[in-house]
């Protein structure tokens, strides 16, 4: 054995290294990007990120499946995307972690209750898609306090969960009225929960929908405890995507709107199949993929439509299955024609 | 590494000696450290170019820029001024010195109980020495995140609501939002007496080291100078803020108590649940210590006519000090970084405000560093005063303390009644005293007994629903019932439950197995290995041609197992490389070994966690996406690795230098001898120490329910934060600490087996 046989082999190995390591490093720099839809194709499910546990929003029922407005939406865009609306990957994420994970791309959507703001409009490189539920923030409190309008809560702890429009809400609205307040921010909202009911704090805050629930769902007896009449803040949920993928922004914002229009002109999961077959309604041939040209202009196949409807059913069946039981009047999620704000664009 | 290393000394040991032959040795040394070095610095390059592209994608500015903007959310406890128009910096100084604050009173804390249970644990009184023993083995043996939510649960459902506060004498008030204490009403008062109080320390110091008078009365006065000087101060510093009314009592207003000084349940939580772990770690340090003193010393002091009392505090303390500190300062050093926990619990730390810092501006990789920075900054800093004191008082340590086992009581005779009396005599009767101390004990234990039998067995509820629960007094175990599959397997969908189950039989095999001595060796390692690689595929039930259950499903037990295990078996070959490499005789394989495990030693698990869960995925390209448990995974594993490496650089230190002089002496490459004569003997010697590092992993991997994974500690929250439920958290807690204390129990009883095993076969 001598030296001089062995040196080269050191010098190969390097070179051998350095050209590996060159080869993983171009391709990720170079690599062409691939659409959200191609790679939701390729993968064979929708990554979904939802709420880690809101009634009629997105629970888990006694199976151990996820439930509710926001989660069967995921539900119907599987429908839309993929033809089978089982073809989802559920992943519950707390509210300070929701936008990571759409933005590293660990989630295709983002179907959690999350308020449509201008700052996250704009600055997360995120889109909204549209909104599938009004609502406003508002206060829980006991009423044996004898707090009756939100003014009266001058002094007062208020437990929030942390990252969330209501966290920066209360700050503001406190500040405009040159009230005081002791923020006690939580990592989930089911320990505020836990913390307000034990009277660690005065008064709870999120949005009034989530409040109400709360108060029926959470509360040992809902009559102890009231939710202020009044919003302090304008609160629409939506869904979100990524801001770089307009094919997929415009397969999610139509999807939406879908939704509602289905109630507008009274599809439902259980006529759709007749509606199909015999509607003579232009607009309803386009939607459901009887004229055909919609689907595909969105990369989906015709009847993408159909699929979400047949899977999950219009809004007015979503609201009637998830949070109506829970006893919270449809208020201003009615359709614009019963005096609501769900107004349909139009699907030419 | 190992690699060159070896290839180099077979040179070594085939050539003959001459100048041609270091020359080329120094020559391939100097290109293994350059071809690691541009490895490095390509991997570097290419994360930078990912992560720009990344950040550009998402439209997030690089740096710490952001800092000077106001931080807009409001923070809860703030030690400082600060309001929402402030900037995040001053949001970050409010968060580091909430840490700081928790930390000191958790230190202090913890060593005063720790003194106290370690000496507890010596006493000659049975009844108490068994106490102390038991304390400290369900505390070692539970997570200390379990314990914090625990104690949280506790403490908000004990304590009175804020109108029917408890009021203490002082002008104290508790109640379930927390403590309020009377306070300056001017806070220069505050820094007034906490001047006064440094100055007379100082004063105090520097008359008992330099005035050394030859009279002893005066001497004695000498010796009490310490004493003497800072209450004289402390008078005078009383005198100044008392002489006009600047206390302030809490009053209660609309909502709380206003006024004075408040420290919240969460706080109190905090302090209490890391004093009462790190107190039990503490004891064993100070028994350890103490029993290794030599019992002539003891003796000795006795001859000269010292009282118990006084041998201890002039003769044992004093030489058990040594002992002590090094390792109780590292103790005080995990306090620093389990603080972190705080972000669990709702006390805005450092790590908790990082997070809503992060939340609002995207700025996860600025934001992980802020935290690893300043937990490294404390780390570093408080070992390096630890080392400066060594080196002032000329101590030299050794860092382990005695590992003796066993009490100061003798233990319980039971081979016939004049034995078993003779014992009684001695170490529940020994003197008056000793015998009031038992009987008040026992009968302490007796009543405890009692009631939990009571709450457990008596007035339990099995059947029924939940209102029945609600109206007994005794516990609900009818909850378990209910729960349990949720609890253990939580999404896991239920007609597939069998797979979840069979995962949790083979690990409990597994570690059943470990107990048997014949397999001790390879086949164990294989039976591990095996169970490890069948978890994650039965779980999935894709390899296996069964329906499909996606990584997002699992939760609950099996996760936890398949985290642990994952971390401690992956992290074994890391931490052979890593302690190897550190002992490596080339510069830049050492360095980065060494940084790499003292920089993972040095920040808190949360924050490497929260690398995997919000930063790792801007490091990499798009096209390769990792599921967020796999992220965990590694982020265990890498972290595992650091402390099981200095586990095994402790056993390669043990190894005599003759054992490789011999191998090689035999003509043994370097790889052979490594593989033959070196490793086998380190292992050996580091194995109980490596399953000391599976017990802090099997309870660390609580910690990724911080991340959102749900682990068997997050699915019991759920299952109690259900209204139905809520009450019972106590049971839920019961239930999962059982699990956790029977997997810990077990792998330490091993190690204790493994260290007999080892020491038996040193003998012989």
């Amino acid at each position: 054995m001598n030296i001089s046989a062995k040196r080269p082999r050191w010098g190969a190995l390097l070179a051998a290294t350095l050209g590996l390591l060159a080869s993983v490093a171009a391709p990720a720099s170079a690599a062409a990007k691939t659409s959200t839809l191609q790679s939701v194709r390729a993968r064979g499910y929708v990554n979904c990120a939802i709420h880690t546990g809101q009634a009629g929003m997105s629970y888990l029922d006694r199976q151990g499946r996820w439930r509710g407005l926001f989660a069967d939406y995921c539900r119907a865009l599987a429908a839309a995307t993929l033809g089978d609306s089982s073809k989802v990957r559920f992943l519950p994420v707390s509210s300070n972690k929701r936008f990571t994970i759409l933005q590293t791309g660990e989630a295709d959507v983002l179907s959690r209750t999350t308020t449509w703001t201008l700052t996250r409009d704009v600055g997360l490189g995120i889109n909204f898609t549209g909104v599938l539920y009004y609502d406003g923030q508002s206060f829980l409190v006991p009423r044996a306090g004898g707090v009756r309008a939100v003014s009266g809560l001058n002094g007062a702890t208020i437990c929030v969960t942390k990252g969330t429009t209501a966290e920066l809400g209360t700050t503001d609205y406190f500040a405009r009225k040159g009230l005081r307040y002791r923020p006690l921010a939580f990592e989930s909202a089911e320990e505020a929960k836990v913390a307000f009911f034990a009277g660690r704090c005065d008064a709870m805050t999120t949005d009034a929908y989530t409040l109400a629930i709360i108060r029926l769902a959470d509360a040992e007896r809902p009559a102890d405890y009231m939710v202020l009449p009044g919003f302090i803040s304008k609160a629409p949920q939506s869904p979100a995507v990524r801001s770089d993928d307009e094919q997929w922004f415009d397969i999610n914002k139509w999807l939406v709107n879908t939704l509602i229009a289905a109630e507008e002109y009274g599809v439902t999961s259980a006529n759709v199949d007749q509606v199909r077959r015999t509607t003579t309604d232009p607009e309803l041939k386009r939607l459901l993929g009887v004229t055909p040209g919609v689907g595909k202009s969105m990369g989906l196949s015709e009847d993408w439509a159909y699929r979400a409807i047949k899977a999950v059913g219009n809004y007015g069946e979503l609201h009637a299955k998830y949070i109506q039981p829970l006893g919270v009047e449809r208020g201003m999620n009615r359709l614009y024609t019963e005096g609501g704000l769900l107004y349909p664009l139009p699907l030419r | 590494m190992n690699l060159s290393a070896s290839s180099m000394s077979r040179s070594e040991a085939s050539l003959s000696p001459g100048a041609a032959r270091r020359r080329a040795q120094g020559r391939r040394r100097w290109l293994v450290q350059a071809a690691v070095l541009t490895i490095l610095l390509l991997a570097s390059v290419m994360l930078v170019r990912t992560t720009q592209e990344n950040l550009a994608d998402r439209n997030i500015r690089a740096g710490f820029g952001f800092l000077g903007q106001a931080a807009e959310f409001a923070i809860g406890e703030t030690p400082i001024a600060y309001s929402p128009s402030d900037s995040y910096a001053r949001a970050v100084l409010v968060g580091v010195l909430n840490t700081t604050g928790l930390a000191a009173v958790a230190i202090v804390l913890s060593t005063l109980l720790g003194f106290l249970i370690g000496f507890a644990r010596l006493s000659g009184n049975w009844v108490i020495a068994r106490t102390a023993g038991g304390y400290i083995e369900v505390v070692r043996n539970l997570p200390l995140l379990l314990q914090l939510f625990a104690w949280y649960s506790f403490l908000l459902n004990a304590l009175p609501h804020v109108k029917r506060a408890v009021l203490l004498p002082g002008g104290l008030v508790l109640s379930n939002r927390g403590l309020n204490l009377p306070a300056f009403a001017e806070p220069s008062a505050f820094w007034l007496l906490a001047g006064a109080l440094v100055v007379a320390a100082l004063l105090g110091g520097l008359l008992a080291r330099r005035w050394r008078p030859a009279d002893p009365r005066l001497a004695s006065l000498a010796r009490g100078g310490w004493i003497l000087a800072p209450s004289l101060v402390l008078i005078i510093a009383l005198l100044v803020p008392l002489s006009r009314p600047a206390m302030v009592a809490p009053q209660l207003g609309p909502f709380n108590y206003e006024g004075g000084l408040e420290l919240s349940v969460e706080f109190l939580t905090l302090v209490v649940g890391l004093s009462v772990y790190t107190a039990a770690y503490i004891a064993e340090i100070v028994r350890g210590a103490i029993q290794s003193c030599a019992a002539g010393q003891r003796e000795a002091g006795i001859a000269l006519g010292l009282r118990p009392g006084q041998v201890m505090r002039h003769v044992i303390l004093p030489q058990a000090l040594r002992s002590i500190i090094p390792p109780m300062v590292s103790w005080h050093i995990n306090t620093v970084k389990n603080t972190s926990l705080a972000v669990a619990i709702g006390y805005a730390d450092i790590v908790s405000v990082v997070d809503s810092i992060i939340n609002q501006t995207g700025q996860a990789i600025e934001g992980v560093l802020l935290i690893m920075g300043t937990f490294l900054l404390f780390s570093i800093s408080i070992s390096r005063l630890l080392n400066w004191y060594n080196d002032r008082l000329g101590w030299s340590f050794s860092a382990t303390a005695g590992v003796g086992r066993g009490s100061g009581a003798p233990p319980v005779n039971l081979s016939s009644i004049q034995a078993f009396a003779g014992w009684a005599r001695r170490a529940l009767f020994g003197s008056r005293r000793q015998s009031a101390l038992s009987i008040a004990a026992g009968l302490a234990w007796l009543w405890l007994f009692w009631r939990v039998l009571d709450w457990a067995v008596l007035q339990a509820v099995v059947d029924g629903d939940a209102q029945a629960c609600r109206a007994a007094g005794g516990a609900c175990w009818l909850f378990i019932r209910e729960n349990y599959r949720l609890i253990l397997f939580g999404t896991y969908p239920e007609p597939l439950l069998w797979r979840p189950v069979l995962v949790c039989g083979l690990f409990a095999a597994a570690l059943a197995l470990s107990f048997v001595r014949r397999l001790w060796g390879p086949s164990i390692a294989l039976v591990w290995l095996v169970t490890l690689v069948a978890a994650p595929i039965l779980m999935s039930g894709k390899a296996l041609g069964l329906t499909p259950a996606p990584m997002g499903e699992w939760s609950g037990l099996p996760v936890t197992l398949i985290l642990a295990s994952s971390a401690v078996i992956c992290a074994f070959p890391l931490a052979v490389a890593l302690a190897l490499g550190r002992q490596s005789q080339l510069p830049v394989v050492r360095a980065l070994s060494a940084g790499f495990v003292d920089v993972m030693r040095g920040v808190p698990l949360i924050g490497v966690l929260f690398m995997a869960a919000v930063m790792f995925p801007l490091f990499v390209p798009e096209w390769l996406s990792i599921d967020s448990l796999v992220r965990v995974a590694i982020a265990l594993i890498l972290f595992t690795a650091a402390y099981m490496a200095e586990a095994i650089r402790g056993g390669l230190l043990t190894l005599p230098d003759g054992q490789r002089q011999a191998a090689m002496a035999l003509g043994l490459t370097g790889w052979q001898s490594l593989r033959r004569v070196i490793l086998p003997q380190t292992l050996r010697v580091s194995m109980p120490g490596i399953v000391n590092t599976a017990i802090s992993e099997v309870k660390n991997t609580t910690l990724v329910l911080i991340v959102g994974v749900f682990d068997v500690l997050q699915t019991t929250r759920l299952a109690y934060m259900d209204v139905e439920w809520r009450p019972f958290y106590v049971e839920a807690y019961v239930m999962t600490g059982t699990i956790f204390f029977v997997i810990c129990l077990s792998l330490s009883r091993l190690s204790l087996r493994l260290e007999q095993h080892l020491s038996h076969t040193r003998k012989n």
